[in-house]
């Protein structure tokens, strides 16, 4: 038995190809330039590209041939068409997919327009089933991968909760159809808004940890990021 | 890679299996490694081999179930090194038995191991990090049986709950001393004692590696980076998560 295969002095994802969506900002951007300097070779969506291209620009090492797309927004179409046009650009497929869909309204349920609640849901529960359905072939012609769905925070707002919920129960569910060999492993990412760079640090942390060849057992778990509130298994101060 | 340089860390059970593993893993990132089993030879070997390969490794004789056993281990770690940043509570058993007719003493033997090594081990880390005053981190390998029922393993089951329990607790009761304290619950792992325990004969090996969804046991090989995660400060802050690495059985 031999050490795990982490001690190359070129990162941890050298060699790996990632896609990060909303990449443009927040932990999505902490992701990326956390991927960025373990080596691994990038992919930016967002729904705003310039947000995302200059990601690109705070890349270190700098990475000027990144790839930096738009995000479809909702329709599948649009994502058939982007995951041809990844197909096209590394014909090799990705190695790890990262959704990043962590904003929802945090307003108490009483206060909170249906029309909000139902843009929250395209943009995390549907951006995370439409990305992992579109982009998952890709993976599995590299022999296998990792997804690692980022949500919103489980212990905030009615809609926070759902689409945490939501996002987390469809990775489980996700983990479980892609297990087989050649295995994609799926874990989520609960985080919570408003995050400092600290925790955006540390969430990219545990992102990397779960998509990183390192844990190549791990699949179908949920995990909150710490978040500078207090402890996982507190009661919530808010309620 | 080198995220552990100048931490101490302990490690029981880590003669074989994940223990083993563990010890690897953390020396390969750079801590200094105590190795503590009851099986002397073994450990010694480990311990050795790692020493051969440029790490700060040693061995110790050690009990988890005794606590003069962790009086005399923590002495020697504060005299050799003066310091504790983490420790790995991996010592576990395994005797099956369906509870009807389990004997109250084995039930106790699975907890005095499982359970009260944990306790010991946990408030002895946690003393020996207070005096040093920079924090630290407990890394308590419960177990897929702590969150699944198996039917004739009522005494692991519940001595593995109750590690996790005792985690959540201990985790806010120190976080504010900056001393963490998370679960690993592995699966079924290529190890001696889920050999012993879970997979002793082929045909149940088959049957459990069919209800794993990723269909294969784990390698111990592929535990050592979840330690290290939690041991080093890459996770900091995370305290009181319970990590599940078990190919996808708890997601089902």
């Amino acid at each position: 038995m031999t050490g795990p295969a982490i001690h190359r002095a070129a990162g941890r994802l050298h060699g790996k190809t990632a896609v990060v969506t909303e990449a443009g900002a927040g932990v999505g951007r902490a992701i990326a330039l956390r991927f960025a300097a373990e080596g691994a070779q990038l992919i930016l969506l967002s729904r705003t590209p310039a947000a995302a291209a200059e990601t690109r620009r705070r890349l270190d090492p700098p990475q000027p041939d990144a790839v930096v797309l738009s995000c479809p927004r909702g329709d599948e179409d649009s994502w058939r068409g982007l995951a041809a046009e990844i197909d096209a650009r590394l014909r090799g497929g990705i190695d790890i997919l990262v959704t990043v869909a962590d904003r929802a309204p945090e307003a108490p349920l009483r206060d909170l327009d249906f029309v909000d609640f139902d843009r929250a849901c395209r943009e995390t529960l549907e951006e995370a089933f439409l990305a992992v359905k579109h982009l998952s072939p890709s993976l599995q012609r590299r022999g296998g991968g990792a997804v690692v769905t980022v949500a919103p925070d489980a212990r905030g707002s009615a809609a926070q909760c759902a689409l945490a919920g939501g996002v987390a129960l469809m990775s489980k569910a996700l983990a479980l159809e892609f297990a087989p060999p050649p295995a994609v492993r799926v874990n989520c990412l609960q985080v919570a808004p408003a995050a400092t760079a600290e925790d955006q640090a540390a969430a990219a942390a545990l992102v990397l940890h779960m998509a990183s060849g390192e844990t190549s057992y791990m699949t179908g778990v949920v995990v909150e990021a710490p978040d500078g509130r207090g402890d996982r298994n507190r009661p919530n101060p808010r309620r | 890679m080198s995220r552990l340089v100048g931490k101490v860390v302990m490690v029981t059970g880590a003669s074989q299996g994940l223990g083993e593993a563990a010890a690897r893993a953390l020396a390969a990132d750079g801590a200094r490694v105590v190795l503590a089993a009851r099986g002397r030879e073994a450990g010694e070997a480990v311990a050795a081999e790692l020493r051969a390969s440029g790490a700060d490794a040693r061995f110790i004789a050690h009990d988890v179930a005794e606590p003069d056993s962790w009086t005399q281990a923590m002495a020697a770690i504060d005299s050799v090194f003066g310091r504790l940043d983490g420790l790995v509570n991996n010592a576990g058993t395994a005797d099956p038995g369906p509870l009807q007719t389990m004997e109250l003493a084995a039930f106790r033997r699975a907890h005095q191991v499982n359970l009260h090594g944990v306790f010991l081990g946990t408030q002895a880390a946690i003393r020996a990090m207070r005096r040093g005053a920079a924090g630290g981190s407990i890394v308590n390998i419960s177990s897929l049986a702590g969150r699944v029922g198996f039917p004739g393993a009522a005494a692991y089951c519940s001595s593995k709950g109750a590690v996790q329990a005792l985690s959540f607790a201990c985790a806010r009761e120190e976080r504010a001393a900056g001393i963490r304290v998370n679960v690993i619950s592995p699966g079924v792992f290529l190890t001696p004692l889920a050999r012993r325990a879970a997979t002793p004969t082929p045909e149940i090996e088959t049957a459990v590696t069919a209800a794993i969804p990723m269909r294969r046991l784990g390698d111990p090989a592929e535990l050592g980076a979840t330690v290290v995660f939690l041991i080093s400060d890459e996770s900091a802050g995370l305290t009181g998560a319970d990590l599940p690495v078990d190919g996808g059985y708890t997601a089902q």
